[in-house]
Formats: structure tokens, sequence, C-alpha cells
């Protein structure tokens, strides 16, 4: 039997933790008193969770935050993909079960990167599950897609073994620096552990042939940009953007151009790379405060 | 409150590049960090920024360890002196007068030693888990000391266990009574290092030389008796490689010395970040500049 963490020291602390999600064990990151506001917090490449432990950290005192590994990232079981569709709406179907499961109920919802699609696929299959929407460095436009993505789409078009070779450098440590370092203010500003852990994990036997299937399937979600258009124009959720502006992948014309389509939306920007968390957490953190409130 | 930064920097001491993380005001009074064995600063991740207000925080990476450079055990002699002058280097390099320093693991016989040649320039320590006196030594010790008395291949080979995946894990979990305190990261990130080719001999060479700290256990004890550093011991009661008598062992040489323990294992900042970081604080506004 695991001891509780008294129930005063809760907001002081993070705990790991990992829940079975339809025969999925899934590992989270929990933080802060659970009776504050929720925010669920979502990433997928490279680093997944441990994106968000620095703002966790930052923010454990004012709301309660869950952050979990999707299936075959980071701490999360890797399911066989005999047995698991490793698809971006296979991983939104047990993200959302996974949300009923630790019982969030209409959480607030960040969403980094990959976490972008899942939280789209998520919010227009169940109206009004989340509160507020924070998006950082993730697309719903074509004018989104920055360099890093176009090189990669003949590979989202058509998977062979010479567009194959344009994407397998991303799960490289050069890929890594794609990913942290390419664009940020000061390279000493971020935390090397960050991107050689990411590594690490991605290193395992079986990680490539997986994160290269989900890749593939990012096309699924291009497809999809019309319907979440369409979705934020008809609903303009309240939404928070905070931007790392010399992401290669998702760069701030992303944020743009929610931003034209969400009327009210407030969109800060940072000079920094598509992992403005490293440098730029604490100012995030208090951008998220001002727009959550406490 | 202006939030303050963390740096990732390397510099340049005699021929290896040593990392340190630092953070803080420059101006403020500064505090080492010295990490153990298998990990390196990343240890001190979730401490630096409750110091980095009030002080100026500067945690290397030993040689062989983290971002250092981590030359083969043909090119470069792992001893614990020969850590320690990497040190002195960076302390000297950085310009650095007067400072406390925060021990734990490996990190104590290298602390203990800058003492010892430092001491007017020490303004205190904090040893985490970082022992300094026999009866703090447990069982857990019995295969090193067995390659200390007979440094065969075969009692170096029954030492390769230590730096498995497994064994790694279980250092962080062991005596620690909630694990879901315990961050992945800190198991894996270590585990990253240690996987690199050829940092397994060095570490062995490392276990070997463990003896040479036991030796001067009685010269540490002796440096504390004679110059009385203000001291405080933050200590794991369940660490299953240093016991609680090796802290409770400081006052008897330092009668002023602060003991406290904590419900946790050997890499108490991973479980209790937050008391013991209190603690330091509470210790460190005591101390002259």
């Amino acid at each position: 039997m695991i001891n509780q963490t008294p129930n005063t020291m809760k907001k002081h602390v993070i705990n790991y933790k990992t829940v079975n999600v339809d025969g999925v064990n899934i590992f989270f990151r929990e933080a802060g008193d659970p009776s504050k506001q929720q925010i669920l917090l979502l990433n997928g490449v490279p680093n997944s969770s441990s994106a968000f432990q620095e703002l966790m950290n930052d923010l454990k005192g004012d709301y309660y935050m869950v952050a979990p590994d999707f299936p075959g990232f980071g701490n999360s079981d890797i399911p066989d993909k005999n047995n698991y569709e490793y698809t971006f709406d296979n991983i939104s179907k047990t993200v959302e079960r996974f949300m009923t499961v630790v019982g969030l109920n209409r959480p607030n919802v960040y969403a980094l990167g990959y976490g972008g699609p899942i939280t789209f696929r998520i919010a227009t299959r169940t109206p009004g599950i989340f509160n507020n929407y924070i998006l950082q460095n993730s697309n719903a436009y074509e004018e989104g897609l920055g360099p890093a993505m176009i090189q990669a789409a003949p590979y989202l078009e058509n998977r062979n073994e010479e567009t194959t070779k344009l994407v397998k450098p991303l799960l490289s440590l050069d890929g890594m620096k794609l990913f942290f370092e390419n664009g940020a203010k000061d390279v000493n500003n971020i935390n090397p552990d960050h991107y050689f852990n990411a590594l690490y994990y991605l290193s395992r036997p079986g990680q490539e042939e997986i994160q290269l299937d989900l890749l593939y399937n990012y096309g699924s979600n291009i497809a999809e940009y019309p319907n979440w258009q369409k979705w934020l124009k008809d609903t303009q959720p309240r939404m928070l953007l905070v931007w790392g502006k010399n992401d290669v992948f998702f760069p701030v014309s992303a944020a743009e151009a929610i931003k034209r389509d969400v009327l009210g939306s407030e969109l800060y920007v940072y000079d920094t790379s598509h992992l403005a968390l490293e440098e730029h957490h604490h100012e995030i953190a208090d951008n998220i405060r001002a727009f959550l409130g406490q | 409150m202006k939030t303050q930064p963390v740096k990732y920097l390397k510099t340049k001491v005699e021929d290896l590049n040593i990392f340190y993380r630092e953070s803080g005001p420059a101006d403020a009074p500064v505090i080492l960090l010295l990490h153990g064995f298998p990990t390196s600063s990343h240890m001190y991740r979730n401490l630096i920024p409750l110091l980095n207000d009030k002080y100026h925080v500067i945690a290397p990476d030993l040689p062989g360890f983290g971002y250092s450079d981590a030359p083969k055990n043909t090119e470069f002699t792992y001893t614990f002196d020969n850590l320690t002058k990497y040190i002195q280097g960076l302390i000297d390099q950085l310009g650095l007068k007067r400072f406390a320093i925060q021990v734990f693991d490996y990190g104590a016989p290298v602390g203990y030693r800058i003492a010892v040649a430092n001491p007017e320039k020490i303004t205190g320590i904090i040893s985490q888990n970082g022992n300094a006196y026999i009866e703090g030594l447990s069982d857990g010790w019995n295969p090193i000391q067995k390659y200390w008395a007979e440094p065969t291949e075969e009692n170096r080979n029954n030492l390769r266990v230590m730096t498995t995946a497994e064994l790694t894990q279980r250092q962080y979990l062991t005596g620690v009574s909630d694990p879901s305190l315990i961050a992945p990261e800190s198991y894996t990130m270590d585990q990253f290092f240690l996987d690199r080719e050829g940092n397994v001999e060095l570490q062995l060479d490392l276990f070997k030389d463990y003896a040479s700290n036991v030796a001067m256990y009685p010269a540490f004890q002796a440096y504390f008796r004679d110059k009385q550093p203000a001291f405080l011991a933050a200590w794991g009661d369940k660490d299953p490689f240093f016991l609680p008598p090796g802290a409770e062992a400081f006052k008897r040489d330092l009668p002023d010395a602060i003991v406290k323990f904590y419900n946790t294992g050997h890499f108490a900042l991973e479980t209790h970040v937050n008391e013991i970081g209190e603690e330091i604080l509470k210790f460190l506004a005591t101390l002259p500049r």
C-alpha cells in the first residue's frame, strides 16, 4: 500500500503515477490541489510530459495539473503495434478515457506540439469537454507549417525508403536540438538533461518504428485542419496562445492564423524555440495565471 | 519577486571540459553543490530554484559524470584526489573566494578534501548523506570493501551489477515510502550517462579508490575538530549505503552541528527537497559572507 501524501503537502510536490486505461498503463505527472482549477497538459515528441516539469513546478501552488505520457511515449506502456494503433485519432481516444479514469472534470487544457491535434480531436468529438484552451507551438492551419514540417511533407504524403530518410534524423541528437535549441535565444539557457533524456527514451528498441508511424499519421491531422478551423470559428473557445516564434515546426504564423479566427484570443510571443517552456516557463506561468485567474 | 534563470555552462579546467549549472545573483553568497554516484548536477535540479533567489549557486559535474568530459580510464586516472583537483581548478577559475559547500555521496570526499585544503574559503558545510565516519558505512559496502582487500578481476566484475538500470532505479526507490515522489528521469538520466561507452570501467575504478576516502576519514574529522566549520547534516535515514550513525557522528567532532533526519532513502532531495531546502536556507542565513 502506497502511503498517501498528506493533504497539506499536496500543493508542494509533483507525483509520478501510472494508471491503467483500457489495458494500457499510462504514466502521468500530477501536481497541485485537486480542488483548484484543473489543467490537462498534453505533449508528444520528443519529450512527452517531461516538457511540463518546470511549468508544473511554477504553478503547483495555483492549479491542479495532470500531464500524461501518450501510449508509446515516455514512461507509459509501449503496446505492440499489432495491439494498439498508433494514430492521432486512437491516442486522442485513450487520452479522453484517461481524463475520465483520473477524474478530470471539464479541465482547462494546455496543448503543445502533438498535444494540439489530440486536443482538437477530443474537443470536436465531445463538445464542452474542456473549459479554457492554452495552445503553445501547435497547429491547425496550412500557413502554420514551418520549414521542418515542409521538409517532412513528402514523407507525410508518401511513406517510402527515400522519404523516410528525410524524417529519421528527427529522432537523433540533431533532431533533439531542432526541437530544443534551434531558435533559442541562448543555448546556455537550455537544460541538456531535457534533450538527452528525451533521446534516451526515443532510443529504446521499437521506438523508431512507432514514432515514424505516428509522424506519418500527422497527415491525418492536416486533413482535419479545415474541420478544426471551422470549429474554432464557430465555437470561439476562450484561448491563450503562447508561442516560441522561432519554432521550425509551427512558427508564429500558426498562432497568428488562430488569432485571426478566434477573435478574443490573447497571443504572447517569445524569442525562442519550439519548446518555449525551456527558456520562458516563468513568463508563461505568469501568462497562465493572468488568463485563468486563481 | 524576480525569478532567476539557470545557466548550463562549460569551461575548460586543465585538459577537461567541466560542465556546471549556475544560477542566482552574481554578488550573492556562493554555495557549491557537489553530486554523488551515479548521478550529476541533475540531482540538484529541484534544489537550485529554492536557493537561487538569495544565493549564487554553482553545481558542477565531476569528470566522468554528467556533461563533464569523461575520458576513458586508460587516459585519465579516476581517483577522488584527481576529481578534487578539477573541482579545485574550477573554484580557482571562477575566482570563488568564500563559499559554502553542499556535499552528497561522492561529493562528500571531494568537498571535504577541498575544505581541508582551503579552510579559509569555507563558510559552512551541508552534508546530505555525505559520509565521513566508519560507522556510517552499511553492509552495502561489503562487495566494494572486498574489492579493496583483493583487487582481482573477479571482485571487480562482481561490482558491475551496480551500474545496471535495475540497480540504478533501486537506489532511488530503496527506503522511499511513497514511490510516486520519485521522478523517473532521476534514474533514467543517470542510466543514460552510465550506458555511455567506457563509463562502467571508470566507475569501477572509482569504487576501488573509495578506499582512499575511508583512509582520509581521520583527516576530515581532524579538520572538523580543528576548524569547527558551521555544519548541517540533512540525512535520509533509510539510506542503504550511509547509515544514520554516520550523521550522528559529526556531533562528536562538531558539537554545534545541526543533524536532521528525513524519512527517505539515499537520494533524499528527490522526495524531500522542500523540507531539506527550507533547512538549508535557515542554515545558510546564519553563515558569514
